[in-house]
């Protein structure tokens, strides 16, 4: 039934765009996490890529596309990478996991970076949402046929 | 089927297509952050069209079969790789998705009315009132 796979696709993105919404959380939270002399936590990143589709969410007739792309799956989260980019250095001779320069080493979060990136998690996340309401509000005006 | 009519085929056909396409839309907002991803595009309307005209317009043509015709039209998607939108490779764009998406609904609505009272009209011949 493609009226709900249509629902299904929908919350296969929200699903995506609330979990990127929990890393840049984690990323926030841990934006002064060090975790012992010369290392820190790293900002962590959400990669995704168009979902393998099971039969039903099959477009009918995707004769004329091109490489499958007749089936449709959503999005998938492929997994959560660590950023490889350099971590910060902050000079405070003082702190207990300061190295022997007195450098302590801080993540590599950027702030407004990651709030960026939550409002793009919003955005989408609001998108899929109304795509949700209209394949709703698509399937109860089918549904009103047969009343 | 019992009522072989062109109107009800060429309705449900065209509410197979809007169906479809909303399924088409919700991919590509689903995955409007992946990167390289194509938005999907689905075409039903040209070839609908051009069926429900050989449908009214060849004669000698029996009733079921011109309804046949017209119910055997089936939605194509493709693949939009032309276009370009982000410099990851996608080409989603959310805003032209949501305007897709809201005139989709409405002519799924449309049509959904217009079956209704097609059905409607075929219930008052039968029963008379």
């Amino acid at each position: 039934m493609s009226m709900y796979s249509a629902l299904g696709i929908s919350a296969t993105g929200m699903t995506a765009e609330r979990l990127r919404m929990d890393v840049v959380a984690d990323n926030l939270a841990n934006a002064d996490s060090t975790t012992g002399v010369g290392a820190a936590y790293r900002r962590k990143a959400v990669t995704m890529a168009p979902a393998t589709a099971t039969p039903e969410f099959r477009l009918p007739g995707g004769v004329n596309a091109t490489s499958a792309s007749g089936v449709v799956g959503g999005v998938s989260v492929t997994g959560i990478v660590e950023d490889g980019s350099e971590l910060r250095r902050v000079f405070e001779p003082g702190h207990p996991l300061a190295d022997a320069e007195g450098y302590v080493t801080k993540p590599n979060v950027n702030p407004v970076t990651e709030m960026v990136d939550m409002v793009a998690a919003t955005r989408a996340f609001e998108a899929n949402v109304t795509a949700f309401e209209a394949s709703k509000t698509m399937a109860r005006d089918a549904l009103r046929i047969i009343q | 089927m019992l009522f072989d009519d062109v109107t009800a085929a060429t309705l449900s056909s065209a509410l197979r297509g809007y169906e479809a396409r909303n399924l088409a839309i919700s991919n590509n907002l689903a995955n409007s952050e992946t990167p390289g991803y194509k938005r999907l595009d689905v075409s039903f309307e040209s070839a609908l069209a051009s069926a429900t005209h050989d449908a009214h317009s060849l004669s000698g043509m029996a009733r079921s079969e011109a309804a046949d015709l017209v119910a055997g039209v089936m939605p194509s998607s493709t693949a939009d790789t032309v276009t370009a939108m982000r410099t990851d490779g996608g080409n989603v764009d959310p805003d032209t998705e949501m305007a897709a998406l809201a005139r989709n609904q409405l002519a799924h609505q449309t049509v959904t009315s217009l079956l209704d009272k097609h059905l409607t009209l075929i219930r008052t011949a039968i029963i008379g009132r």
